[in-house]
């Protein structure tokens, strides 16, 4: 019987647009591009200087030693920074045809039609599209690119830009302060809640173009918001870079999710910084799920600073051929009686490596906390490979903190009983990894859900367990 | 004398059970596992000023096991910092790790273990665990247990705890004439006692127990 061909090797979304740009910058990074960048968008002299700051930081940092091989990246090989149309657009219809065509391939009409609160699309560096219902408007919510925001509100911007991750907190974070374009930039006023989930679309479509988008949500006392960040990227032969840093500052009562479900195609470096600060009785969650990527290394933070704050990371990694998902969560409980829970659940197949490392750190004071950590690996075959690193640091006496992982394969009988009931062993396979990750799947918004689902059948096609 | 490194090696070619007396200064052990034997370890260390112990477990042949038990009582000052290593070599191999720490005063427990599952061990099954009491304010525990799996037929696990004596557990105890300092010193043995259960030499786990009991 002729098993189904594995669907790995062929990228679902690996189609490409041809280029249409205003300005492309030359290849490599030097402070005249990084004048270029900031003068081109028009930008006030404290970013310039930020920026300018940011790259001499950049060359200073060494590259981590840890995690996975980032020595095979060239950053001279990269554009830094593309405007691909003149002006920004508020209405689909207006968005050049190409763009559009892209978009439409991965479906963001549908998406569109359905419950979405706004969606801010980013087509290379630049936002292009931007559509915010009335009633975001209304309620006071600001939900710009980062450029506009900068702009807009210049005052708000730059009392939180860079406060939680400087441009010294490592090699990436200088990167991205230095060259950064897009993102988002969300302001939630006190007590309004955000019912319908903020999405932003990411996608990278020039060879060898580096994405540096730049994040910052503030959520202001006792308010909700959910914000959504899908990716998928066409597919190209030579490596490109993605190095995103998010900020969020959640207020006290406030609650903030943030959603990523990250699906670069499989020749993308994915280094990400993602962080958040949590007030008094404020909740942030992050749910990241890993699908993409040649090497994703991404561990997104909550610094618990305020009594009763709580902090979750739910995290989902899928590493196929040649990839390597080094992901993880951080907790860092600096005030009394904050939780945290992370739960990370990985599946390794075809050659791949995922790997889980986190940290939990408790400081003096921090009375009353707890924390649990758990990790479960699913490896598929002979070639692949797990790893857990978790860090527990404890300086503190009235604290419960608990630590699980398990590493195992589909078990034999869980096969053989589904086999005994007439379903083939692949879909039996991929029967038992989607449960196996169930328990965050139903944490996304059903269309996510939905495609998360079906990626994972897609994966798991004509796989050998 | 003390700034040395201290290392043991020691293979092991018949099951049998191997009681470790953890002194103040640097140690490395290797204990290399023959076929089918199986080896238990006992790591004693109580009111041990400063010590850095590296213990690497090597399961080399098929059918290896290992049951390790490491029982650390810090007061004052003390330091343990402690590396373990469950290096599964051969298939169907079994490892069983288990570290309690009590820490006291400003006591100090730094666990870092690592399971390694090489390609050729399938069919392996490693657990590793290791829990801390603290008895102080200013007692530190860190914890980094790690696993490393390149074989697919595995059961691995690991897990960590880190937490004070529970108040709930107290209150209890009182609740049936047990003043706080017994109620106390019945509960370190309690956690330190169920991991001496796993010693399956009669003989070592009485005369192991006795120091614990003297300790405490």
């Amino acid at each position: 019987m002729p098993t189904p061909r594995i669907i790995d090797d062929t990228y679902k979304y690996g189609f490409h647009e041809p280029e249409h740009y205003v300005f492309k910058s030359k290849k490599g990074l030097d402070s005249g591009i990084v004048e270029k960048i900031s003068w081109y968008k028009k930008e006030p002299l404290w970013m310039r200087e930020f920026r300018l700051k940011s790259l001499r930081y950049f060359w200073q940092k060494p590259l981590p030693t840890w995690g996975g091989d980032l020595s095979t990246i060239n950053f001279d090989d990269i554009y830094y920074y593309i405007k691909p149309t003149k002006d920004k657009v508020s209405s689909w219809s207006d968005l050049p045809a190409e763009i559009k065509n892209t978009y439409d391939k991965i479906g963001i009409p549908e998406a569109e039609k359905k419950f979405l609160s706004g969606v801010s699309a980013q087509y290379e560096s630049e936002v292009v599209y931007k559509s915010i219902k009335q009633m975001l408007q209304k309620k006071g919510v600001i939900f710009l690119d980062m450029d506009s925001g900068l702009r807009d509100y210049p005052d708000l911007v730059k009392q939180y830009f860079g406060t939680i991750i400087p441009p010294l907190d490592n090699k990436f974070a200088a990167l991205n302060s230095a060259v950064w374009s897009g993102g988002s930039f969300v302001y939630v006023p006190p007590g309004v809640h955000v019912d319908l989930p903020l999405q932003a679309y990411f996608r990278i479509n020039a060879a060898n173009m580096g994405q540096f988008e730049r994040t910052l949500i503030i959520a202001d006392e006792g308010s909700y918001v959910h914000y959504v960040e899908g990716c998928t990227a066409p597919i190209y032969t030579t490596d490109s870079l993605h190095s995103a840093v998010v900020e969020i500052i959640v207020k006290k009562g406030a609650r903030v999710r943030y959603t990523t479900i990250q699906n670069w195609s499989t020749n993308v470096y994915n280094l990400v910084t993602k962080r958040s600060r949590v007030d008094e009785e404020g909740i942030m969650e992050w749910v990241d799920g890993n699908l993409g990527s040649k090497l994703t290394m991404k561990y997104p933070s909550v610094y618990l600073v305020g009594r009763k704050a709580r902090g979750e990371v739910l995290s989902i990694a899928y590493a196929g051929k040649g990839q390597h998902q080094d992901a993880g969560g951080k907790m860092i409980h600096v005030a009394p009686e904050t939780t945290s829970q992370i739960i990370s659940k990985s599946v390794s197949k075809a050659g791949g490596r995922t790997s889980y490392r986190g940290l939990v750190q408790v400081y003096p004071g921090a009375k009353k906390v707890k924390s649990k950590v758990v990790c479960d690996a699913l490896l598929l075959d002979e070639a692949s490979r797990s790893d857990t690193y978790p860090t527990m640091k404890i300086d503190q006496q009235d604290v419960q903190m608990e630590h699980e992982a398990t590493v195992s394969k589909i078990g034999d009988e869980q096969l053989f009983y589904l086999e005994s009931r007439g379903i083939p062993k692949t879909l039996a396979e991929s029967m038992v990894v989607n449960g196996f990750i169930e328990p965050i799947v139903k944490e996304l918004p059903l269309e996510y859900a939905v495609e998360m689902n079906r990626l994972i059948q897609l994966q798991m096609e004509g796989s050998v367990g | 004398m003390n700034d040395m490194i201290k290392k043991y090696r020691k293979t092991v070619n018949q099951t049998r059970t191997i009681v470790e007396d953890i002194h103040a200064g640097e140690f490395e052990y290797e204990y290399v596992i023959r076929e089918a034997v199986h080896l238990t370890l006992v790591l004693i260390s109580i009111h041990t000023s400063r010590a850095l112990v590296t213990i690497r477990v090597r399961l080399k042949a098929r059918g290896a096991s290992a049951n390790i038990i490491g029982i650390f009582f810090g007061s004052n000052a003390s330091s343990m910092k402690l590396h373990t290593l469950q290096q599964h070599e051969a298939p169907q191999t079994t490892s069983n790790l288990l570290v309690k720490s009590v820490l006291a005063d400003e006591a100090t427990c730094i666990y870092d273990g690592g399971i390694r599952v090489e390609v050729a061990a399938q069919k392996t099954d490693a657990y590793q665990r290791n829990e801390n009491l603290i008895l102080s304010p200013k007692a530190h525990a860190e914890t980094k247990p790690s696993l490393e799996i390149l074989a697919n037929d595995v059961r691995c696990t690991h897990g960590a705890t880190v937490g004070p004596i529970s108040g709930d557990q107290l209150w209890y105890l009182a609740t049936r004439g047990i003043g706080v300092a017994h109620g106390r010193r019945l509960i370190v043995e309690g956690f330190l006692g169920s991991a001496l259960a796993r010693v399956d030499d009669v003989g070592v786990r009485n005369a192991v127990w006795k120091r614990v009991a003297r300790a405490v």
